[in-house]
């Protein structure tokens, strides 16, 4: 039987808002994180995901709303009173500490006995793979390593919510990468909660198993990276969370009108988009029955490394972007020029209300 | 060297001679047996220490000239740094204002502040001594001090702070464990500043002292009865003193210009 700790969202914000002067920030908005959950706040940069990590750390104090953590109100609470703990974007590591000092810093303001700090210290360390820089200072340590140590001074305080801002925003690309898989490692290993924000929707779909896509200060979709991937909700979303070609087209009674081809789509009369994903599209030479078809003329193939990236110029005026593996493309290239047509199923359209 | 660069190289050269030319003789004189203060030198001796340290009126003034400078210095560190949080921590607009207010004193001709000080004393009847010279050399050392740890505390990383208070530390801890110790270095260098500037004033000093004396108004006054290299030797005294404290606080602020 389940308690009723793990009936209860481990996080829950309630009717949030924030702003400054004027200029609103966040729009009021709920969120619930379970327990366990990885959650990204994904959006460009300006959305209010730091304003509303921030809140969450209790850096910000919100306008209006509620901040719950298990269960008990911290709205009213500072950071050094709330079981959270967050890895800066620039990592904020006391540069007059050694990395072992950094790491044990909290604890030690906790009036740690010695013994268990220096185990704790020890096994964070060991964990992070950095025992060996211990005694070092963060300016003798690489990118790399300096956010190890961040990573390790949040975690030993065996926080029920993990706040990463940007964490991977100040490391090269080839770092990024192994430091996701790391991070999702991490996740598993100590199944914290962590609420990661990043402007990166690859990012975000590798990391966490909850995102929520963020734009001019509110939630405009909340749901698992296929969700948001597979099933947007707006046009922002698809937009947003990668690559997509969106049509403009005009619903009257029940179905929208492409070039010929009927889509049945309920709802009001008006202007509605359609998204269709680059990977959906294939390029025929005779026009298939039963799919959606666009007529038109490749203009460009850019090699991407482990795909190629056409460009259709369809007979509508829309530029189609279609993806094709690498493989694919050497058996069967196209040359530049030729006049075809690009199909997808009736799947594959994701029919966005214009919000 | 063409002869235009030639003709720089010696005006620098005849410009920094005439300035520490008379600091040198000094230095000199104070080490030489000839008592009138002329060339020759004569033999190195250190009899001039050796009176000046037998003189009692010395004593008293080298005790009262580090009454004053110590406590000059942890006075101005302390107030000039909680001046500098202070201002910090308010709106940019008035916490300029503010510090143009509080460093006015610097601007000032010391005479003119000296006469404000020994007027202002007079009329509250306030009896002259240590007790004055101490908040009237605040007025013109507190504004270094605040200078300095002011431009340390804007360029100081926020994050530093958030992450102290993110890891469960009170104001006061994140102060004693990461503002105090970053910011250590401008701070010693700003008080041994401090100390410098309030060890070689005269001026004020004489006129808000009342009876007693400190090294430069002891200079003062000897320079006034007799001229011997006893002055030498104190003059150097006060030179190494005052010299040593500002390489250290320049090298510890990186203070340039």
């Amino acid at each position: 039987m389940l308690s009723a700790s793990e009936h209860t969202p481990l996080l829950r914000l309630t009717g949030i808002s924030k702003s400054f002067g004027t200029q609103a920030a966040l729009h009021p908005l709920d969120l619930s994180v379970a327990r366990g959950d990885f959650v990204a706040l994904l959006g460009p940069s300006g959305c209010g995901k730091t304003t509303l990590l921030r809140v969450i750390g209790g850096f910000l104090r919100s306008d209006q709303g509620r901040v719950e953590i298990n269960g008990a109100d911290v709205t009213d609470l500072g950071p050094e009173q709330r079981p959270t703990n967050m890895v800066f974007q620039g990592y904020g590591l006391f540069p007059h500490m050694t990395v072992r000092q950094n790491v044990a810093y909290g604890l030690k303001i906790a009036r740690t006995p010695a013994e268990k700090l220096s185990q704790a210290v020890g096994e964070i360390l060991e964990m992070m793979h950095i025992s060996g820089l211990s005694d070092r200072l963060p300016r003798a340590l690489s990118g790399g390593q300096q956010q190890r140590v961040a990573l390790a001074r949040a975690l030993v305080m065996k926080p029920s919510v993990l706040l990463l801002d940007e964490p991977l925003a100040a490391l090269d690309l080839q770092l990024r990468k192994s430091m996701q898989i790391e991070l999702r490692n991490l996740h598993r290993e100590i199944g914290g909660t962590f609420i990661c924000v990043t402007h990166d929707q690859g990012e975000a779909i590798a990391l966490a198993n909850r995102v929520a896509v963020m734009n001019a200060g509110r939630i405009v979709q909340e749901g698992t990276p296929e969700d948001i991937y597979q099933r947007p909700s707006n046009a922002f979303v698809a937009g947003f969370v990668g690559e997509s070609n969106i049509l403009s087209l005009t619903r009257q009674s029940g179905s929208c009108l492409l070039a010929g081809n009927i889509i049945p789509s309920s709802g009001p009369d008006g202007t509605v988009a359609m998204m269709i994903r680059p990977d959906d599209i294939s390029l025929v030479e005779v026009k298939p029955a039963a799919d959606i078809s666009l007529y038109g003329q490749l203009t460009d193939a850019v090699f991407m490394g482990d795909h190629v990236k056409l460009i259709v110029a369809a007979e509508t005026g829309d530029m189609l972007t279609v993806h094709r593996s690498r493989q694919a493309w050497h058996s069967d290239p196209i040359e530049s020029g030729k006049r075809i047509f690009a199909s997808w199923s009736r799947d594959a359209c994701h029919i966005l209300e214009q919000s | 060297m063409t002869l235009r660069t030639a003709c720089w190289w010696t005006f620098g050269i005849l410009s920094a001679a005439f300035l520490v030319a008379p600091l040198a003789l000094v230095v000199a004189f104070s080490f030489g047996e000839n008592p009138h203060a002329t060339l020759p030198f004569g033999n190195p001796t250190l009899q001039w220490y050796r009176e000046l340290f037998a003189g009692d009126d010395f004593l008293a003034a080298l005790r009262n000239s580090a009454i004053v400078t110590s406590c000059v210095g942890m006075l101005s560190a302390v107030l000039g740094t909680a001046a500098a949080f202070g201002f910090t921590a308010i709106d940019r607009k008035v916490s300029r204002l503010g510090v143009q207010l509080i460093s006015l004193p610097v601007m000032l001709p010391p005479l003119v502040l000296a006469l404000a000080l020994a007027t202002a004393f007079s009329a509250t009847r306030i009896p002259l001594g240590l007790g004055t010279v101490i908040p009237s050399h605040l007025i013109f050392t507190q504004p270094f001090v605040l200078l300095i740890i002011y431009a340390r505390l804007t360029s100081f990383d926020r994050s530093l702070i958030d992450s102290a208070r993110d890891l469960g530390a009170s104001s006061l801890q994140i102060f004693c464990t990461i503002t105090l110790p970053l910011i250590a270095p401008s701070l010693i260098g700003a008080t041994l500043l401090a100390m410098a500037i309030s060890l070689d004033d005269f001026v004020i000093t004489f006129f808000t002292i009342g009876g007693g004396m400190t090294l430069p108004t002891l200079i003062w006054g000897m320079l006034r009865t007799h001229l011997d290299p006893t002055i030498n030797a104190l003059g150097t005294l006060v030179l190494v003193l005052t010299l040593g404290l500002s390489v250290i606080a320049f090298k510890l602020t990186r203070y340039r210009g």
